[in-house]
């Protein structure tokens, strides 16, 4: 269970988050909608440990967000988290030892995971070479190294071709279907977060908006949540 | 302890790896050492001067040669972690963040032994010092010396890498805590290239020594909180 227990987030003056509560049980999709400045990343960076929230705590199964346990969580940030200088295969390894991994379970798990992205034969290629859709592969192979059960994924379709994309997507659709994988991502996507996810969340002005299961959730009502005003945030 | 030393050497050999490939922050720190050198062996006259007070000012211009390589290059490494989400990405994994810090260090510390080794070398021609003579006390002062601008310079070049202002940040706040270190370099160094022996500067490494590990042990402590966005 992924938690976040009253989290407020303030940068500055600002808040970006407000009294935030959200819970996703092992097995759920869950996608954060929202416009820009909503909130979206900074609760998937709380989630993922990269903030600490000014009020509030991000719980994983009961426990607040230890260092051990941001062992179990996955991040695709926007910035891919790569070493441009360094190859596929030597990012991969760095950030597989950061993550107490042993180097036979690493070489197995970097062919398993290139072998599932298609991006086997760059392995040996400097991140630099790569195109964005590429990168982005390849960032997402470094966010599932250690098989998380939390998957954290930042608009993780935003800047690819559509072939890129829909790849991606499967990629993405598989982790949402296997093992009872908690799977957060945004989107401005309202098609692809219907297709892919359990539930729908839309943050406004840091603010929960809207929370409803995808079945019992239509457009209208999620449009109409993005231009909720849920109080001054700020 | 064996995942500590696992993550450690980790984050070494992928910095050196890195630098390897491009030298960027190596070529730029030793060509700075190298014209600082030249440049003050040229006002002070062939051999670097003479009298009573050429030795503390050859050991003076060595270690603020160094120094400002330091910072040079610290900049840049810590500049390729920022333009790669490096911090980001080492705060959202399980490693100790004393682990990361000390791999940032020790990697840090090997660069800045090549560019001082290159700067020894400088000052044995253009100064006419006889650095050999006392090799091994000039080792000990560099090493501690360099322990402790790299557990420093790496503290505050984390710190001031994510800020917009960072490459002025970085001297401002890393030349002020570096105060009794460079002092204590200059103080020791001075003290072998004259002549005199290791009564002379025992106290200062002494110092170099008690500050690298209450500097190691306070940034491995506060490394955590860097590491956060």
């Amino acid at each position: 269970m992924l938690e976040a227990l009253g989290v407020s987030r303030r940068y500055g003056w600002r808040w970006a988050l407000k009294n935030l509560s959200i819970a996703v049980s092992p097995g759920e999709t869950l996608a954060l909608l929202g416009k820009n400045g909503s909130g979206k990343t900074t609760l998937l960076k709380s989630f993922a440990g990269l903030l600490r929230p000014t009020e509030g705590a991000v719980h994983v199964n009961g426990e607040p967000l230890s260092r051990e346990a941001r062992g179990r969580i996955g991040l695709l940030s926007h910035e891919p988290m790569l070493y441009a200088g360094l190859t596929i295969r030597e990012n991969l390894g760095y950030f597989a030892k950061l993550f107490g991994m042993e180097s036979g379970e690493i070489s197995a798990r970097v062919r398993l995971l290139a072998e599932t992205l298609d991006i086997g034969e760059l392995l040996d290629e400097p991140v630099r070479v790569l195109s964005q859709g590429l990168r982005q592969r390849a960032a997402l192979a470094r966010s599932l190294l250690h098989d998380p059960e939390v998957v954290l994924l930042d608009e993780p379709f935003s800047g690819l071709d559509p072939d890129a994309a829909e790849r991606l997507e499967n990629v993405v659709r598989a982790l949402c279907e296997g093992r009872e994988r908690i799977v957060v991502f945004t989107t401005h996507d309202l098609s692809k977060a219907f297709d892919m996810a359990g539930k729908i969340t839309v943050l406004a002005g840091g603010r929960l908006a809207y929370e409803r299961s995808a079945e019992n959730s239509s457009e209208e009502e999620v449009l109409a949540a993005f231009d909720e005003s849920p109080g001054d945030a700020a | 302890m064996r995942r500590f030393f696992s993550v450690l050497s980790a984050v070494v050999e992928k910095d050196l790896r890195l630098e390897w490939r491009t030298k960027e922050s190596l070529l730029v720190m030793v060509v700075f050492a190298l014209l600082v050198l030249t440049l003050f062996s040229f006002a002070f006259g062939p051999g670097g001067g003479s009298g009573e007070n050429a030795r503390s000012l050859q050991a003076g211009i060595l270690w603020v040669s160094f120094l400002f390589a330091c910072v040079i290059g610290l900049s840049r490494t810590m500049g390729v972690e920022r333009e790669s989400a490096g911090f980001s990405a080492m705060c959202a994994s399980p490693a100790d963040p004393s682990a990361l810090y000390l791999g940032k260090v020790v990697s840090a510390a090997v660069l800045m032994g090549i560019m001082e080794l290159v700067g020894f070398a400088v000052l044995a021609v253009l100064y006419q010092v006889d650095v050999w003579k006392s090799a091994g006390a000039l080792a000990l002062i560099a090493i501690s010396a360099t322990v402790g601008i790299a557990a420093a310079g790496s503290l505050f070049a984390s710190m001031s890498a994510r800020t917009r202002t960072r490459e002025v940040l970085l001297p401002v706040l890393m030349f002020p805590v570096l105060v009794p270190v460079l002092i204590a370099a200059v103080k020791a160094t001075e003290a072998h290239l004259g002549g005199g022996g290791w009564a002379d500067s025992k106290d200062w490494i002494r110092l170099m020594l008690v500050y690298d590990v209450i500097f190691l042990v306070a940034a491995s402590l506060l490394f955590e909180y860097i590491l956060e966005e």
